[in-house]
């Protein structure tokens, strides 16, 4: 018999999740990541860094930038972080010219949930709608209302700070903290867009920063500089809040620098048996068992495991008697950042750094058919003056610019763009077994495109934005009409469907492969579709989910 | 876990990017003019200028790694306009007239209407120019003196009325580009 009832592969945002609901609900689990241990607090070495410590003062290398980092780099990595991303040049994959995808990740204990974004959006009760009104995609085995309150569940776990709004039609409330407010430069935006737009609300974002402290996290000390880690814990992360719970309860072990290659699957009894794992400093295989598995090692890496899992019973993956597995990935559409200056504010100020800013909810195709494009898409913007870079940018020298530079200098204020991704069969995640990693895994082909949906939504939404940042008087600042490549929204996901039809989806509506039923793949493979938003909370919430489903039917002895 | 605790600090310290050996200020030929740009950019006041830090050292470094599309040649199309413009001995000037010279070509580079063309001295100085500012205000002096430094704000956050006696935070902004 195993020393553990369950296995946790990858200790990120839903890993962590896995690890504290299953130990909770009395299972022994093994929760393992394929880097290496990172200790909350004392091993956020650059945390504390003054830029006058670092080689670079806090500007990355352009030689890092232009290998190790060619592509990490587009998570807006400084000299700070660059740390906690993967080496470009060791953890390689494949990806057409077509596509280009970016895959950003973090090896190491905590996963991204080191370095995410933190905003925190619940889908809209439209967003588990569209695949089934559309057509596109797969239709959701559930709607809205059966995640509520495994969102309200999360939220009030990880702490989110943010406002209630009035449900709007494309946004649900949730259970919040007191809210980070508005800057005046945003608070003159959400104005000028109020009387100008009845149908659209700016609101303050929505982030796992506290406000208040739970436990032994703290309030956020606005520093702004969440990705290098917090010592004060006041975000969201394993490391401050999922592995300390889990750890509390004595039935969780870690095993890190433990790559899992592939899932052991007795086909007699549809069980997944094993998992096999390489240690990722000599290379030394071994397996490890439990009764059942959550695979959480991200959407592209879960699907690989299942992909690498095939064997005589299950030829194509395991998992895969759909076809399915690997198909429909997405990412959200970055269609730029707009900014503009905000004249007449010259003399607010906005007291520290917060780490939040502001979100428009979709305001599209939210009733009828509006546009040209199918869905929608959202805004997530920031303010603030301008710095004492400007000095590097304008004319003048001497006395009268060291003094200017004294005063913060104009206001600006903007969004970035999130289009909806349509979920398309042929973007999709494959393993070329013929050509392999330094741990001697064969590599990832990821193959996602844009299509002119995307496109047109989000120059649908550059001309809005335009518009609504126009009220302000300011100056416009120029902005490239093109959308970012895959990937670089950070938010990949799909590959493994969900749907009660084990001939057209990949897990049912428990998170459950359809062909080894005591294994759980709860990140982001999950989705059928990606809405508009973050979605690291609605990771989060189904994770939840599927772990309290998975211990009630651990004791009943489904999985004996 | 300690094993795996320390392999992570050797990790992390094997990624730190390898940086060239900083020369000693005055022995790299370049220094002195480095610094004196430095200075007549952001001159002392009542807080030391460029020349009173370690400036001079970061902008050696930015050209070196190549930062902000710097070169060898970024530097050396500056000083020639310099020394061109001073007649032959520009860092022997009086600072008024260096500081008159500079200007000249400051206010060419960033002329509404520019006149820099590639490989002109004026553009070069549009991107030698932020690595000055940027090696002065990431200083410890540019940074926690000049500037406020302020590595943790504290829980308050909320708009306030600017007094004229506020100075700027320097952590506003630190990472990114030059």
């Amino acid at each position: 018999m195993s020393e553990y009832d369950a296995i946790v592969a990858g200790s990120g945002i839903t890993g962590g999740w896995a690890a504290k609901e299953l130990t909770e609900r009395g299972l022994r689990v093994l929760l393992l990541e394929r880097g290496p241990w990172i200790e909350h607090r004392k091993d956020y070495t650059t945390e504390f860094k003054a830029p006058w410590e670092l080689p670079f003062r806090g500007f990355c290398d352009p030689k890092v930038l232009a290998t190790t980092k060619r592509v990490q780099r587009f998570a807006r990595t400084d000299e700070w972080t660059e740390g906690m991303f993967v080496d470009d040049e060791v953890d390689i994959y494949e990806t057409p010219a077509e596509s280009q995808f970016h895959w950003i990740r973090g090896y190491h204990l905590g996963g991204r949930s080191l370095m995410w974004g933190r905003h925190s959006y619940r889908m809209s009760p439209l967003h588990f709608k569209e695949n089934a009104r559309d057509g596109h995609g797969v239709a959701w085995p559930f709607g809205y209302e059966e995640l509520a309150p495994w969102y309200d569940y999360v939220e009030r776990y990880i702490g989110v700070n943010g406002t209630v709004a009035g449900n709007l039609p494309g946004l649900p409330d949730g259970q919040y903290q007191p809210t980070m407010g508005f800057s005046a430069a945003e608070q003159a935006l959400a104005d000028a867009i109020a009387k100008h737009y009845p149908d659209r609300r700016l609101l303050p974002g929505r982030t796992a920063n506290l406000t208040q402290p739970i436990g032994e996290r703290s309030a956020c000390n606005n520093r702004n500089q969440c990705a290098r880690g917090c010592s004060f814990g006041a975000y969201f992360s394993t490391q401050s809040s999922t592995l300390p719970a889990a750890r509390a309860t004595g039935r969780l072990t870690v095993h890190t620098d433990s790559i899992v290659e592939s899932l052991e699957y007795d086909a007699a009894r549809k069980r997944v048996v094993g998992v096999r794992v390489l240690d990722a400093r000599s290379g030394t295989p071994s397996v490890a068992r439990a009764r059942l598995v959550f695979l959480c090692t991200g959407s592209i890496n879960s699907i690989g495991v299942l992909l690498r899992s095939g064997s005589p019973a299950a030829p194509g993956g395991l998992g895969n008697s759909s076809g399915l597995l690997g198909c429909y990935v997405m990412d959200h559409a970055f269609g730029g950042i707009m900014l503009t200056t905000v004249p007449g504010l010259e003399d607010r100020m906005y007291r520290g750094r917060k780490p939040n800013g502001i979100v428009l909810p979709r305001f599209v195709n939210i009733k009828s058919q509006e546009t040209d494009f199918l869905r929608g898409y959202s805004f997530q913007g920031a303010s603030g003056r301008d710095s004492w870079k400007r000095g590097g940018h304008g004319p003048g020298i001497g006395a009268a610019l060291k003094q200017s530079l004294r005063q913060p200098g104009d206001w600006i204020v903007g969004f970035g763009i999130f289009a909806e991704c349509l979920p398309r069969r042929e973007n999709q995640v494959r393993v070329n077994f013929a050509r392999k990693d330094k741990y001697a895994l064969p590599l990832m082909q990821i193959d996602v495109r844009w299509s002119d949906n995307e496109r047109k939504a989000a120059a649908h939404a550059r001309s809005e934005a335009r518009a609504m940042l126009g009220l302000l008087g300011g100056t416009l600042l120029p902005s490239p009409d093109e959308l970012a490549p895959p990937g670089t929204a950070i938010h990949e996901m799909g590959g493994a469907c969900m749907g009660d039809d084990p001939r057209h989806t990949v897990l049912n509506r428990h998170n459950q492969l359809h062909d080894a039923p005591n294994v759980f793949v709860t990140d982001g493979a999950c989705m059928n579709s990606c809405g508009d938003r973050n979605p690291s909370l609605t990771y989060m919430a189904l994770t939840a989910r599927a772990a309290a489903h998975a211990a009630e039917l651990y004791k009943t002895g489904a999985f004996a | 876990m300690g094993g795996a605790v320390a392999a992570l600090v050797g990790l992390m310290v094997a990624r730190l990017p390898a940086v060239r050996a900083a020369q000693p200020p005055g022995r790299d030929p370049r220094y002195a003019l480095v610094e004196r740009l430095c200075d007549l950019v952001i001159p002392q006041t009542d807080t030391p200028g460029g020349a009173g830090t370690d400036a001079a050292q970061f902008v050696l470094l930015a050209i070196d790694h190549g930062m902000n599309g710097l070169d060898a040649s970024s530097l050396e199309l500056v000083s020639h306009a310099l020394q061109a413009a001073a007649g032959g001995d520009f860092l022997n000037l009086p600072p008024m007239q260096q500081s008159r010279l500079l200007e000249a070509l400051d206010a060419r580079a960033f002329a509404r209407a520019p006149t820099a063309v590639p490989g002109s001295p004026e553009m070069a100085w549009r991107s030698l120019k932020p690595a000055l500012v940027a090696g002065y205000y990431t200083s410890e002096i540019g940074a926690s003196r000049e500037l406020v430094y302020e590595p943790v704000p504290g829980p308050e956050r909320g708009n306030f009325v600017l007094t004229p006696d506020y100075r700027s935070r320097s952590n506003e902004d630190f990472g990114g580009t030059l």
